[in-house]
């Protein structure tokens, strides 16, 4: 187990270097001139002299100051050396460092996906078993009509007309902002509800393989109680690709962060960077989106190795 | 043994792949739910020049905030623009975003799956390692990614859908080539010295289409998720355009005063996803060979 958890990051590592040299590359594949970018439409947005003009000089040491007169590999090795230390770069706005901004904002981003996550599988699993055991009923069919409604939805819509709803109409919980747990119910369900249709579709169609195998009957027929066969014996097999589809949801939620956190006026990670975007302040996007996409990476890793924990008759690695 | 061939033939005559299917959907009481559903969708969005009450972008700030009435059904927006209307052509725009999305990531996915299932070593090993790094990118971020080194705008927008949607093409038509190359029709068309580009286009895509065809409906529905999302954030169609995401993001700031503008282009977006997931889902279970009888 230990060797393949440690293959498993091995693996990682040649992705995750493809995935900095792809965000590297987004700096610079960009139709605008960073260089430009921050001697004119710095902070204020004014040019830096009165007459609006930028001398040669100054271009060429902000060239410098940005590091962008060295080669492209070199460049790029010092952008892997610095993020590998922690250090994702700077904002061209406000001169904090990236890192810092995701420390100050990760905890709203990470209780946010944890509720929507805890959210989506409750309901997903409740209502995948009930369709399941219920198979071929209007019980069935009902909640399998609702998760199509479900997957289908936009969440961010979803977002708006529980603003809709709830705040402005009934007034229980707050349109927009972060703290405590009352501004956190309507993004949580924003986000976990959606969710919570794909982890049923796929429950459902789990327990429902593994309703038909052998040692169902052989419950069944021991004389169990339908509960403990369904719960023991099914649901306990059946929850087995569900966990999958989680890590996979995981990314999603990352996704969705950017939309939901932005409905709600909710500051995280996805209102960090959708702001950074507006105001183009592109060294803070690309820190943004190499943080999302390793964590997601790492996200995988774990889930990948829970599998194989969870599931015996999953070994990658041969022994163990 | 004459009778016994010539049945044989007579039988494969008989057998017709896409009657067969047709009849399959037809058993299945949510893909028809679905194909009806979107065909009256699209039946109106092409229409939608001679069924709009009103031409979508025109300002009648005398109107502007009407609720729905006789006159506006579902009433009007803050310019006094007829949401029916803009819903209609925004409908159009939903479609052609999942489509042509759909349309690059096929062209492009299908020809790096085929190519690397197919040929494998290094090929396979170059192209296997790349999708890989973009599939590493939750899929709503490499879309983002990719519009802002295009710069937002709609037709960005759908290419970028596009683009992020090739990995996810190219992984599922690579295993099913592997699986499919292995099949003596095939080592018999490379016996015969079919070139490889045959074998491939001839004889080994016909094959994974299945596949391709569930993938690609599915996917249409999320490109036109996708859209809808980079839209409400600005990177997608600008204003006037009659879009279902801009519709919103225009809605969230008048929603004390109107309900409808936020609550309907929302209604429309899900109507158009949810049955083409209802026509995906039940072409995947017509042409599961383990689910026929």
């Amino acid at each position: 187990m230990s060797r393949y958890i440690l293959k498993r990051f091995l693996f990682a590592v040649p992705v995750l270097l493809g995935v900095s040299l792809l965000v590297f590359m987004m700096l610079h594949a960009l139709p605008v001139d960073p260089v430009k970018l921050m001697l004119t439409d710095h902070a204020s947005g004014t040019a830096p002299t009165a007459a609006g003009t930028m001398t040669d000089e100054m271009y060429e040491n902000m060239k410098r100051q940005l590091g962008l007169d060295k080669p492209l590999h070199i460049q790029f090795g010092s952008f892997l050396f610095r993020a590998v230390q922690g250090d994702l770069g700077r904002s061209y706005r406000s001169d904090k460092a990236v890192a810092s901004m995701i420390a100050d904002n990760i905890s709203f981003t990470a209780e946010l996906a944890f509720a929507s996550m805890s959210l989506s599988i409750l309901i997903g699993v409740v209502l995948g078993v009930f369709a399941a055991i219920n198979g071929g009923t209007w019980l069935d069919a009902g909640i399998m009509a609702v998760s199509v409604l479900g997957v289908s939805m936009p969440s961010f819509w979803f977002g708006l007309v529980l603003i809709l709803v709830f705040s402005l109409g009934l007034g229980w919980f707050p349109p927009m902002g972060a703290g405590g747990l009352r501004a956190l119910v309507l993004p949580a369900i924003a986000m976990g509800v959606p969710a919570s249709a794909t982890v049923a579709r796929l429950t459902r169609s789990s327990l429902v393989e593994v309703m038909r195998q052998d040692y169902m009957v052989t419950a069944r027929a021991k004389g169990l109680r339908e509960m403990v066969v369904v719960a023991k014996h099914g649901l306990k097999n059946a929850l087995i690709p569900v966990v999958t589809i989680v890590g996979l949801q995981f990314g999603a939620l990352l996704g969705g962060s950017l939309v939901i956190e932005t409905v709600f006026g909710r500051p995280g990670l996805g209102y960090i960077s959708v702001n950074a975007i507006w105001n183009k302040d592109f060294p803070t996007v690309q820190g943004m989106v190499l943080f999302m996409a390793t964590l997601y990476v790492v996200i995988n890793i774990l889930v990948d190795i829970s599998y194989a924990w969870l599931d015996p008759r999953v070994r990658y690695d041969g022994g163990s | 043994m004459m009778a016994v061939e010539s049945k044989l033939v007579q039988v494969r005559e008989d057998f017709s792949p896409r009657r067969d299917l047709l009849r399959r959907l037809r058993k299945s009481p949510a893909a028809m739910v679905g194909g009806i559903i979107l065909a009256a969708i699209i039946l109106a969005t092409v229409l939608a020049p001679f069924v709009a009450p009103y031409s979508p972008t025109k300002i009648e700030a005398a109107r502007a905030f009407s609720s729905p009435s006789f006159t506006h059904p579902l009433g009007t927006d803050h310019f006094g623009r007829d949401m029916l209307s803009r819903i209609l052509f925004g409908g159009r725009l939903s479609l052609s975003v999942g489509l042509i999305a759909v349309a690059i990531a096929g062209t492009f996915g299908i020809t790096l799956g085929v190519m690397a299932g197919y040929m494998g070593g290094w090929v396979d090993t170059v192209i296997s390692r790349l999708i890989d790094v973009l599939l590493a990118f939750p899929s709503l971020l490499l879309t983002l990614g990719i519009v802002i080194i295009l710069g937002a705008g709609l037709e960005n927008l759908m290419i970028a859908v596009g683009i992020s949607s090739i990995p996810g093409f190219a992984r599922i038509v690579r295993g099913s080539v592997i699986s499919t190359k292995e099949n003596t029709y095939v080592q018999a068309s490379i016996a015969l010295g079919c070139s490889p580009s045959t074998v491939m286009i001839r004889h080994i895509l016909p094959n994974v289409m299945a596949p391709i065809i569930v993938y690609a409906t599915l996917r249409v529905a999320s490109a036109i998720l996708a859209g809808a999302s980079l839209s409400y954030l600005g990177m997608g169609a600008q204003p006037p355009t009659p879009e279902g995401g801009l519709m919103l993001s225009d809605g969230r700031e008048h929603m004390r005063r109107a309900w409808w503008i936020t609550t309907f282009p929302g209604v429309a977006i899900m109507l158009t996803v949810m049955s083409i997931n209802l026509l995906g889902d039940g072409l995947r279970d017509a042409l599961d060979p383990r689910l026929r009888s």
